[in-house]
């Protein structure tokens, strides 16, 4: 079955913010040679608890994967 | 050369063309005999940098593979050494990701911050007590702490009437809360993404002293 979300919302443009607490906070992780590498992020002030939450998650994630 | 993941689908589903992180190619690859999953990827030389440009490229090719069918995301970061690496996947989890994927067939996720609007004081601004620091200082420290259970009591009860008002488009939802804002995760319908919108919408208007932050659809980060 297609996803049959409107055109318009799957092409909407999402802030930095949203970003990062998707893209680094959520998702399936890997285990074993799963790596991320961090790099300076631009900070969004209504968000900053956030992304520094996301960042230190990602943080996590590399120091568990070793 | 390394397989950065995007995330599964059934084997077999067209690609869109697109072009992947760091300009990769955006190939699939299938899970093997006994498997109707695949992995898509691009073939980079190792993990890229969580730059805002690779996070955004990285989140269109998401949403470009939703918009042909389900899809469960990686987080973004997720490298693997090769086919062997990602076919082993695959038949080691392969009826896990199957039942997710098939849970997740024509669902996207919305998600939704609640913050309320009236500002935190903080006792470091309030010089005229700089004579007083002690007792005055520990006093406002516990009035801010009270307001605090307040506050998360309050947003306790947005999320709660929220999640009333919702009943019915509301197949599954997650709730967390980030210092003075709560942050929800909503998996629905793909064809309720719109009633969902205007619901909230009228919520907020109802309500000034909350401020509001949503975004979607996404796939569904927070439901896998």
């Amino acid at each position: 079955m297609a996803n049959d979300v409107p055109e318009e919302d799957l092409a909407q443009d999402v802030s930095l913010l949203e970003l990062v607490d998707h893209l680094l906070n959520k998702g399936v992780v890997l285990t074993g040679e799963a790596t991320i590498a961090v790099a300076d992020v631009d900070l969004i002030y209504l968000g900053l608890n956030l992304v520094l939450t996301s960042v230190d998650t990602a943080r996590k994630s590399l120091g568990a994967a070793g | 050369m390394r397989f950065y993941l995007y995330g599964i689908i059934p084997a077999g589903q067209p690609l869109p063309r697109i072009a992947g992180v760091e300009d990769g190619d955006l190939l699939a690859c299938a899970g093997g005999a006994g498997t109707r999953l695949a992995a898509t990827y691009s073939p980079l030389q190792g993990a890229p940098s969580a730059t805002p440009q690779h996070l955004r490229q990285h989140h269109r090719v998401t949403m470009a593979l939703l918009r042909r069918g389900p899809l469960i995301p990686f987080r973004f970061g997720a490298v693997l050494a090769g086919e062997e690496a990602v076919q082993g996947l695959l038949q080691e989890r392969g009826e896990e990701f199957a039942d997710r994927l098939e849970n997740l067939r024509g669902r996207v996720e919305l998600s939704v911050k609640l913050l309320l609007s009236e500002p935190l004081e903080s006792p470091a601004g309030d010089v005229e007590r700089w004579g007083q620091p002690g007792t005055s200082y520990l006093r406002r420290k516990a009035r801010l702490a009270r307001r605090s259970e307040l506050r998360a009591a309050d947003l306790d009860l947005l999320s709660e009437h929220l999640h009333h008002v919702m009943s019915g488009l509301v197949i599954d939802w997650r709730g967390e809360q980030r210092g003075a804002m709560r942050s929800l995760a909503w998996l629905v319908r793909s064809g309720d993404v719109q009633s969902f919108k205007a619901r909230l919408a009228a919520f907020g208007r109802a309500r000034p002293e909350v401020k509001i932050l949503s975004s979607g659809p996404w796939p569904a980060y927070s439901f896998v």
